[in-house]
């Protein structure tokens, strides 16, 4: 971890995201400002706040999902073929390894403008910092399951996984997606409240309900306690899912197409093989 | 002292046979050439062997190993060393070497006399904290051929080593590959070049479309070709390569 974190992160690398940091936290003050400003006047209560962040994580869920389709859910590098791969490290180290320099850089990078959020909703709401750190906290946890739930995706997409566990897999995530998202149709009139309720099954449903309620102060309950536990549920399935199939020693993620298939569509059913290793035929 | 066995190994790539039925034994401390046109199919195989790729069918085994079934034991013995290997080039020298090393399970303190004595005998002790980045395509194959050795590998798995190296480095890596054969190590050497396979390689195998055309040492090779007891090992490929022009299998 230690080596691949060192050898991703130049000095130059670092600076930017420190200036891409200081812009995002601007960006999520004067957004959040202006959002608690227009709902105070218009007197929208904490019921819509937990939507608006239901949404906002679910377009990071459907992304992180896509980044899995397209075989960025676990990057590979050449240098991590020609040298992890080659070693005697087990696969479940090498998949816990990547997904935690991906949440490592996630944290590092996702807390501030998370945090800042919270900050700003606990002022707005009168409650404590602490209550706001939780909040981060929790949505990070969903964010967690986000990066597993894409490097699952990206295990899946080998000749490992048979037909028809494929076709359950593309339901299920079809599903997940379309119930993410399913609150953005409050935005026609007429659509009941109740359409959101939908996601609080799933992960960035049960994030957004307990961080709004933690830092809207909204009093602890059984329905809180089981989301919470719902939420890490999530984590432990998708997490034993990505150990499960790292048993594979990712031959299937690093398989090379053979270089003198010259009509061979890679991305759409095997995404990622181009940039996995150097082409078949040099010798 | 390992032996490698390859039995009736087999890797399709969709409609494509990279490698057909392949069998292969190798010796306990044998240097073993590998010789092939590009696209035979030798880079294929020592993948597979190394536990990079997974055949579609057949086995292959390290010593008592099987690389599928016990890849973790089976990669313990084995060092390898890639065509054009890519190295981490965020990382300095001796990060790089530390990093290899640990994955590969050698203790600290063992580690560090090993990374300074490698530096030492490949001359680069002024890059141990230069970025790996930095160094020229020489120094890169140098500082990969010492990470292939660090944790004393019982088998060797060479890849066209001598590829696009200035001559001084190829003199550097010519005197490791004799060292290491010196030691008893067993050695796969997949090269191009015919002179080195000669000097170093007790047996032969030549690959053409994945098929072994033939194996042996260099004097039962010219039997098989029919050429004159003094032919060249260039001739003597070309003859074998040449009469097994066939197209490669597909299914």
């Amino acid at each position: 971890m230690r080596y691949w974190v060192k050898g991703r992160f130049t000095k130059g690398a670092i600076l930017g995201l420190v200036i891409g940091e200081a812009f995002s936290v601007v960006f999520i003050l004067f957004g959040s400002s202006t959002y608690l400003s227009f709902s105070n006047r218009v007197g929208l209560s904490t019921g819509l706040s937990e939507v608006a962040l239901t949404i906002l994580l679910a377009l990071f869920l459907v992304g992180l999902i896509q980044s899995g389709f397209n075989g960025s859910g676990l990057p590979v590098s050449s240098s991590d073929v020609d040298y992890v791969f080659t070693s005697p490290v087990p696969p479940r180290e090498v998949f816990a390894a990547k997904v935690l320099l991906n949440s490592l850089t996630t944290v590092l990078f996702g807390f501030p403008p998370i945090f800042v959020l919270y900050l700003r909703f606990s002022a707005y709401y009168h409650t404590s910092w602490s209550a706001a750190v939780l909040a981060g906290l929790v949505t990070l946890v969903f964010l967690v399951i986000g990066l597993l739930l894409s490097a699952d995706i990206t295990l899946s997409l080998g000749h490992g996984l048979g037909e028809r566990k494929k076709m359950w897999r593309n339901i299920f995530i079809i599903l997940v997606m379309a119930f993410s998202l399913l609150p953005i149709t409050l935005l026609i009139p007429g659509i009941p409240m109740e359409v959101a309720e939908v996601t609080r099954v799933l992960p960035n449903g049960l994030a957004a309900a307990v961080s709004v309620g933690l830092v809207s102060g909204t009093p602890v309950g059984l329905a809180y306690l089981a989301d919470l536990l719902l939420l890490f549920a999530w984590l432990g399935g998708v997490l034993v899912l990505g150990v499960r199939m790292s048993r594979g020693h990712f031959y299937d993620l690093l398989e090379v197409p053979a270089a003198t298939q010259k009509n061979l569509i890679i991305p759409i059913r095997h995404p990622g093989w181009t940039r996995r290793e150097s082409r078949f035929g040099r010798s | 002292m390992v032996e490698i066995s390859v039995e009736n190994l087999t890797k399709h790539y969709a409609t494509l046979v990279a490698l057909d039925n392949v069998s292969l034994k190798i010796g306990s401390g044998e240097v073993f050439g590998l010789l092939g046109p590009n696209g035979a199919g030798k880079s294929t195989l020592l993948k597979i062997l190394v536990g990079i790729l997974r055949p579609t069918s057949g086995t292959i085994r390290v010593g008592e190993y099987d690389i599928v079934a016990d890849p973790e034991k089976a990669k313990k013995l084995i060092g390898y060393l890639p065509e054009n290997p890519s190295l981490y080039t965020g990382l300095t020298t001796l990060e790089f070497l530390q990093f290899v090393g640990k994955i590969r399970g050698v203790a600290d303190d063992l580690l560090d006399r090993e990374i300074s004595e490698s530096l030492k005998s490949f001359a680069l002790e002024e890059k141990r904290n230069s970025l790996v980045g930095s160094l020229s395509k020489g120094m890169k194959q140098k500082v990969a051929l010492i990470a292939t050795s660090l944790h004393s590998p019982e088998v060797l798995v060479l890849d066209e080593p001598l590829t696009a190296l200035d001559p001084k480095t190829r003199v550097s890596v010519k005197d490791w590959i004799g060292g290491q054969t010196k030691r008893g190590v067993t050695t796969i050497l997949s090269t191009h070049d015919l002179d080195v396979a000669q000097t170093h390689a007790g047996r032969i195998a030549i690959i053409d479309h994945g098929k072994i055309v033939a194996v042996g040492d260099v004097e039962s090779l010219r039997r098989m070709a029919n050429a004159a007891s003094d032919a060249r090992l260039e001739d003597v490929f070309l003859r074998l390569t040449e009469e097994k022009g066939e197209e490669p299998a597909r299914h």
